[in-house]
């Protein structure tokens, strides 16, 4: 008897199993879609465009090379809200698709222009799209057409776009961190606006979309990383170039690594002698305070490197000369911070470092009084910048390979 | 044997002709059985014993040479003359007296020889018995590549010699047992006294004492008799075999009782903790840290075996968002075309490779390498290149089986295996969640688990006495 009742509750499982899979919410691989990547765009009729770039996985496994397809195929469909056009993608598509692999999300500049609260929840909301997902800002061109650039390497455009900006951030810091809990961080705080990663395309999409683009040694169109885009509330309103944009992130303590060219010691308009200086493992810290209404900021920069390269002889075999050089990259650091922090008072007016973040953090009560107009404030801000780098090593030569010279 | 049978015969039950009768009443016409007459001292007698149990070389050189010396002797009393065989002649000869003829057939069945002096009531047992069995090999499971080499055999005999080797202690003990009431197995318990736990102790005896099994032919039998009465123990064997003498010592050392079954070279560890069945005897001769890798690393194949596919199913056809991008494009890419589902797929491809090995343990050794071929090639590649079963899953499936393999005690690897198809099915109806509770059922199930009183997943070969007392 006993028997009989477990041969029975196997045979109920095994059928339990032929006859229930697929009744759930289980999605064959083979009959759903990957999402890599994702652009919202305003529509032409109506509000949203949205673009899926969907991955054809047989094309993407270099071992079984596919048929010469292209990766991915990019399918847009419009919607007065972008979850409805996420529906009705499946008018085009055959497949289901999976939006947890989505690498990057590109706001079109229009769309960012009008602010992106109102759609930004829509992507918060879901289950299924990862919070460390890239949140985008497209400059100069259409955001789908990001999606269309492919590129020699055979990978999807949304996981190409991701891996630069990552490597980017990391060897230069010339673009913001701006994953989707980072809108979420900036929108919530106070005293900081959102800066988002902006990138723009060089060359011609038009050319780029077709497979013979990646056939040429020198790319139709290349998507590059273009610095921040500055937001006020949740609208778009500037963008920042690179140089700026690293200045900003230095001052944030988010860039790590980074190399600056210093104008030599002999300023000469014509040639201006370099000298390439390497930084890992940097740190930086500010300190806030109000002096009555002017906030006074004290950004404190520290590194370590080495140096990559002089144009100009400087002699390196004494300990005076590697202290040159760092005085040198100090001046530098401090006047290009300097510079920055001018240009975005300015220009923009509004608090991309977090210096209002910092006092509000530290000084709480203190920063209450300020906090509805901190912008404000952050236009007449003082700042002073103390860099301190130290130069570990000049790699693998001392002096520069030159002919010392004989005789008189 | 019974009383019906004694009172046919005549009036003196030790006269030659009736102990003869007797033996065709109870022996019948078996062709093995050997009643020969021979002259002690000056009386008649008769041997009869076994031919099959028995050497005939031993009882020549032995036995008849010393009955033709007594025969020499000068004239003296029966009870003299068996006195005489007792103490000079057989002395060296294990040996016994007995006199009821119910024993006497017993002890004969049992390989023994009896010498009967002609109306005399005592009967002479000696103990000649000398089997033909396997000698010590190296043993078939459980290899090791430093180590003792010696494998336990069929015969208990040189089994517990074995044993008693490795122990020149007095406090060895063997105790002897009988279970099936048709084939009266010689079964043995070995324990170092004192050391062990006599309440354990206790329970063993007692569960042998009480079996009703009609016959025995390997301890396997006997294995399930001692697990089936410990409490919560359908899913992991709670009694640890092995066919190394080195192993079983070890663990006897650690307050184990082994139990030996004649005719079988398994030897049984009672009572036998989760953690035994992931020791190898090897850990213990090489570099500690080594056999701690080794452990380690057996645990380890030991989940990847229980849930690898299972995993593999919850995963690719419930949470996609859990595999790094790169990995589900290429398993996207690989399922691209493939008719079935996932778990259809990893069903298929398990029973596939069950069956494999059924095949492969059963077949005659000489068509064995059909088996790699046909397996190899025909399930595995051309499989994958005809589009019914994905790359991956083969390696699932590989990983899987090559996983279960890691186990060092077949028995456990093969529950194991049992466990997987449960979780695959719980996999593929509810995803991850049924995993998970899969899991957590075996692991409730699992701490459930006692083996004569020790808690199954204590990690420790010396657990509390207070708790089995």
């Amino acid at each position: 008897m006993r028997f009989m009742r477990i041969a029975g509750v196997i045979m109920l499982c095994c059928s339990l199993t032929i006859a229930c899979t697929g009744c759930w919410d289980q999605t064959e691989l083979n009959r759903s879609s990957l999402v890599t990547g994702m652009a919202l765009e305003p529509g032409d009729h109506m509000k949203y465009k949205v673009t899926f770039e969907v991955v054809n996985a047989l094309e993407t496994d270099p071992n079984k090379g596919g048929k010469g397809g292209t990766p991915t195929a990019v399918f847009s469909k419009e919607g007065n809200s972008i979850a409805e056009a996420t529906q009705k993608i499946n008018e085009n598509l055959e497949r289901m698709i999976l939006i947890s692999h989505i690498r990057v999300i590109i706001i079109d500049e229009r769309l960012a222009r009008k602010g992106i609260n109102q759609f930004i929840d829509v992507l918060q909301r879901n289950r299924y799209i990862r919070e460390d997902v890239l949140v985008l800002v497209g400059k100069g061109s259409k955001a789908s057409d990001f999606l269309k650039t492919v590129y020699a390497r055979g990978q999807y455009a949304g996981y190409k776009i991701q891996l630069q900006v990552e490597t980017y951030r990391k060897v230069y810091g010339g673009i913001p961190r701006s994953h989707l809990y980072d809108v979420a961080q900036a929108l919530l705080t106070e005293g900081r606006v959102l800066l988002l990663g902006a990138i723009s395309i060089t060359g011609d999409v038009e050319k780029s979309e077709s497979l013979d683009a990646i056939k040429t040694v020198y790319p139709a169109a290349v998507v590059r990383m273009a610095g921040a885009a500055v937001f006020r509330g949740d609208k778009l309103i500037g963008f920042l170039s690179n140089e700026h944009t690293r200045m900003v992130m230095l001052a944030s303590d988010y860039v790590n690594n980074t190399l600056f060219a210093i104008p030599g010691p002999d300023v000469n308009p014509s040639n201006p002698g370099a000298i390439a200086v390497q930084f890992y493992h940097m740190h930086s810290h500010m300190h806030v305070k109000m002096d009555g209404n002017t906030p006074k900021v004290r950004v404190v920069v520290e590194g370590d490197g080495k140096i990559t390269s002089i144009d100009e002889n400087i002699k390196l075999s004494t300990i005076q000369g590697f202290e040159k050089v760092e005085a040198m990259t100090r001046d530098y650091v401090n006047e290009q911070m300097l510079k920055t922090v001018s240009y975005v008072q300015k220009k923009f007016g509004v608090d991309v470092f977090g210096f209002g973040q910092h006092y509000y953090r530290y000084h709480f009560r203190k920063f209450k009084p300020f906090a509805q107009n901190w912008d404000s404030y952050f236009v007449k801000a003082e700042v002073k910048v103390d860099s301190n780098f130290t130069l570990r090593r000049p790699d693998l030569k001392t002096q520069k390979v030159m002919k010392d010279g004989i005789g008189p | 044997m019974n009383t019906e049978n004694q009172n046919a015969i005549g009036e003196d039950p030790y006269g030659l002709e009736n102990v003869k009768k007797q033996f065709d009443q109870v022996f019948g016409n078996t062709a093995d059985l050997a009643v020969v007459s021979v002259n002690v001292g000056q009386y008649k007698g008769l041997l009869c014993y076994l031919t099959t149990m028995t050497n005939t070389d031993f009882i020549i050189d032995h036995v008849l040479n010393d009955l033709a010396l007594s025969e020499q002797k000068e004239p003296m009393g029966k009870e003299e003359t068996f006195h005489l065989l007792e103490t000079i002649h057989y002395a060296v000869l294990k040996h016994e007296t007995l006199q009821s003829m119910d024993t006497v057939m017993d002890k004969i069945v049992l390989g023994k020889a009896a010498i009967f002096i002609d109306g005399f009531q005592k009967v002479l047992v000696l103990e000649v018995r000398t089997l033909n069995s396997r000698s010590i090999e190296e043993p078939s499971t459980q290899n090791v590549v430093r180590g003792p080499k010696e494998g336990f055999t069929e015969s208990a005999d040189t089994n517990m010699s074995l044993i008693r080797r490795r122990f020149n202690n007095v406090n060895l003990r063997f105790e002897r047992f009988e279970l099936g009431y048709k084939t009266h197995t010689a079964v043995y318990i070995a324990y170092l006294n004192g050391d062990v736990d006599e309440h354990i102790l206790k329970q063993v005896r007692d569960k042998l004492n009480n079996s009703h099994i009609d016959s025995l032919f390997d301890s396997a039998k006997i294995e399930e008799l001692l697990h089936s009465k410990n409490k919560g123990v359908i899913l992991f064997p709670t009694v640890y075999n092995s066919e190394r003498p080195d192993a079983i010592c070890s663990h006897m050392i650690n307050r184990r009782i082994a139990v030996l079954v004649d005719g079988s070279p398994f030897v049984l560890i009672v009572p036998s903790l989760f953690s035994d069945f992931f020791k190898s005897p090897e850990d213990e001769y090489q570099w500690s840290l080594i056999g701690a890798f080794a452990r380690c690393l057996r645990y380890f194949a030991f989940i990847l075996s229980l849930i690898v596919p299972a995993l593999y199913i919850a995963v690719t056809s419930y949470h996609q968002e859990l595999v790094p991008t790169i990995l589900l494009t290429s398993i996207a890419a690989q399922r691209e075309g493939i008719p079935f589902p996932a778990s259809i797929e990893i069903l298929l491809m398990e029973i596939t490779f069950e069956i494999l090995r059924e095949a492969g343990t059963r077949m005659p050794r000489l068509v064995g390498p059909t088996i790699s071929i046909v397996g190899a090639l025909v399930l595995g590649e051309a499989a994958v290149q005809a589009g019914v079963v994905s790359n991956i899953n083969v390696i699932v499936v590989s990983m899987t089986a090559i996983s279960g393999f890691v186990a060092p005690i077949y028995t456990f690897g093969s529950k194991v295996r049992f466990f997987r198809f449960g979780m695959i099915i719980m996999a593929s109806v509810i995803g991850l969640y049924g995993l998970v509770l899969g899991c957590c059922l075996l692991m409730v199930q699992l701490t459930r688990i006692e083996s004569f009183g020790v808690p199954y997943v204590s990690l420790f070969s010396r657990w509390d006495k207070r708790r089995t007392t």
